[in-house]
């Protein structure tokens, strides 16, 4: 037994050696792109998207060889940690990442990405967060790189554009998710349609994550008449609204932001049908793109279908491997940083992302949507151009 | 008016499902003297196993309540007789613990099994009822209905049969009912299998009309120890009515006041009771040390 087990030992010993000198069997060194986001609990759809969104840009990338910084190839590895959409526990998984010698991290949610910033400067490492609400790029950070446009320019372009395209629509009901992002869409909103002399009748904060029974928020809503209802939620609370309305009789539009793709056509079905206007803020303009990502998924994860978190998570890996490329450095996250203005546009852009501002915002192009007997109608294109949006009616 | 009467109706329907919580929450509590946190927990279960029986397995609707309450309470007599049974007799912290344990394990099975999206359930009476001006579906109607069925039928049970006796005897007096020979392990597996299986009906009869989720259990249950402590803990009246209440409350607050501040009323309304009447409307004062 003895020589038996001394041989199992050197075995043993030997790989372990070989496990710990001996390079990877490719040869090439690894950069890593940190995502946090929600894997487990009530949003957890849109966390897998975001991861998906990004897998499949790494995979794209790492089979073109890589990213060429300077004279070498470097391969990106996603690591991924669950937040579950809880911006405590988001801080926490900063951190271990860190730990494990991540300099560039994403996040999703507008709450979420306010404490990553929090850490951004201080801890020197580049976040490209999916967030729409404008607070977290009002706060200053350095480090940090909204991938989305800033909600307020969707938000109080599409109240300009309901004017033309919706001009029955008198009097509006806002039903918000108690997030700082969708409460601010519901505020810049309100603010526009007001300010065109329309009325808001009602504005109601719901926390989605929780509440799934409408019926008390819209019997109080619809008895003021409503001829649009806004509702600033992810798709299967909003579907759940849309059905519960046409329970109790609302026969008025829909206004929506799109937070997973066509999925909310699925759920809501004849509900919203020709009655809805959302905003889409992806690849819809470009149908090569948009069946490029539904094709990868189809591979990378039967089942599930692209949103606009998917093709943010996929562009947000774009971007950090076209800046590491610019910046010629893996490790100086500034140089990184400070680089990602001067690679827009690119042609992987999934929405189509025209420039950067300081601040880390950026301008890229949007489309306000109808859903009409099971297709997608495109009502109108808005981007901005200098401070201005501006609005191209689609015929 | 009109909303007025909307939202009572609203209230109720919410309330029904606070009330099947509570009574099988307070039903335990009488027994065991354990606050089951993994209650929630069990709802959800229920209403994943509902799902699952009639969107893979293609059952009728109500067998697959009747199914999932019987599987539920099969899963409530195993964790009655292997988990809090062998803890009976050790420090209450212990107990407690359990609880928690169990509650993260039945979440991190459900994940495994179900994954963490949410999901919808693909049947519902979806006919619309209108009286003078007061919308329903028929599905809501059904489960406002289902729910005084099976509170009537827990009270018959409990009132009007040796098995129903047995229960009240061990919750008002664990040792003097074992005095007189009745099997209080017996008793406790079935209080437990009953409300378990209260809390898959709750879930399973309000799936149609939510979404069903891992985690839409932690609110109900934070929801149902509130019943038990307005109504008074161990008592059935006051689950009921506390469940009702406490529906109502939230339901008027939404509707007249803002959705935001529905939970905030709620408390208050629970801490004023107990600084009025601290046993909650129908406790017992606890017998002297």
């Amino acid at each position: 037994m003895r020589p038996c087990f001394r041989s199992f030992r050197y075995v043993s010993f030997f790989i372990l050696f070989l496990l710990i000198f001996l390079p990877p069997a490719s040869g090439q060194e690894k950069v890593k792109i940190g995502v946090i986001t929600p894997l487990t609990g009530a949003i957890a759809h849109s966390g897998k998207d975001h991861l998906i969104g990004a897998e499949i840009a790494a995979d794209r990338i790492n089979a073109a060889g890589g990213v060429k910084v300077g004279e070498k190839r470097y391969l990106l590895e996603i690591v991924a940690l669950d937040d579950q959409y809880k911006p405590d526990l988001t801080v926490t998984a900063v951190r271990r990442m860190l730990g494990s010698g991540v300099k560039i991290i994403s996040t999703l949610g507008t709450g979420q990405s306010m404490a990553a910033l929090e850490l951004a400067d201080p801890e020197g490492f580049l976040l490209l967060h999916i967030s729409t609400g404008p607070s977290t790029t009002a706060k200053g950070v350095k480090m940090g790189v909204r991938i989305p446009s800033t909600m307020d320019s969707y938000a109080s372009s599409s109240a300009d554009a309901l004017l033309t395209l919706r001009p029955q629509v008198e009097k509006v009901g806002v039903i918000w998710n108690t997030d700082p992002g969708h409460k601010a869409w519901g505020e810049i909103f309100s603010r526009t349609w007001t300010g065109h002399g329309k009325k808001i009748v009602s504005s109601e904060g719901i926390d989605f994550r929780k509440v799934t029974d409408f019926y008390p928020v819209l019997s109080k809503t619809l008895p003021l008449k409503p001829d649009a209802l806004l509702v600033i939620t992810m798709d299967e609370p909003l579907s759940m609204v849309v059905k519960q309305a046409r329970e109790l009789g609302y026969q008025g539009y829909f206004i929506a932001y799109e937070g997973t793709g066509d999925k909310i056509a699925d759920l809501a079905g004849p509900e919203i049908d020709g009655k809805f206007m959302v905003v889409k803020t992806f690849y819809v303009l470009d149908p090569k793109k948009m069946e490029y990502l539904k094709d990868a998924y189809k591979k990378k994860a039967p089942g599930i279908s692209p949103g606009t978190i998917g093709a943010n998570g996929h562009e947000m890996v774009y971007l950090a491997a076209l800046a590491l490329e610019k910046a010629g450095t893996v490790t100086d996250m500034k140089a990184v940083r400070q680089a990602i203005p001067k690679v827009v546009p690119f042609p992987e852009s999934m929405r189509g992302i025209l420039s950067f501002d300081e601040k880390g915002d950026n301008i890229s192009t949007f489309v306000l949507a109808d859903y009409v007997k099971g297709k997608w109608v495109y009502l109108a294109k808005v981007y901005k151009k200098g401070d201005k949006p501006v609005i191209e009616y689609i015929k | 008016m009109i909303l007025l009467f909307q939202q009572i109706l609203n209230g109720i329907l919410i309330g029904s499902v606070y009330s099947l919580m509570a009574l099988g929450l307070t039903l335990i509590y009488g027994i065991l003297h354990i606050p089951n946190f993994a209650h929630g927990n069990k709802y959800m279960w229920g209403a994943f196993i509902s799902l699952t029986l009639v969107a893979v397995f293609k059952l009728n609707y109500w067998l697959a309540i009747l199914l999932s309450m019987a599987i539920l309470a099969g899963i409530g007599l195993l964790v009655e007789r292997f988990i809090f049974r062998p803890l009976q007799d050790q420090p209450h912290i212990n107990s407690f613990i359990a609880a928690i344990g169990l509650l993260l394990l039945l979440e991190g099975v459900a994940f495994a099994l179900w994954g963490g999206e949410w999901q919808r359930f693909p049947f519902a009476y979806r006919q619309n009822l209108n009286f003078f001006g007061i919308t329903i579906t028929l599905h809501r109607l059904l489960v406002i209905g289902v729910t005084a069925l099976l509170i009537i039928l827990l009270q018959l049970f409990i009132k009007k049969t040796t098995w129903g006796w047995t229960i009240e005897a061990v919750a008002q007096d664990r040792q003097g009912a074992q005095l007189v020979g009745v099997n209080v392990y017996l008793v406790s597996s079935m209080a437990f299998a009953i409300g378990t299986a209260l809390a898959a009906a709750a879930s399973s009869l309000v799936a149609p009309i939510y979404l069903v989720y891992p985690a839409m259990g932690s609110l109900p249950l934070i929801k149902a120890f509130v019943v038990i402590i307005l109504g008074g803990m161990g008592s059935l009246p006051g689950a009921v009515i506390g469940g009702y209440l406490l529906g109502l409350i939230e339901s008027l607050a939404g509707g007249y006041l803002s959705m935001v501040y529905a939970d905030l009323l709620a408390f208050a309304v629970l801490v004023t009771v107990l600084a009025i009447k601290p046993t909650g409307l129908f406790g017992k004062k606890a017998e002297g040390t």
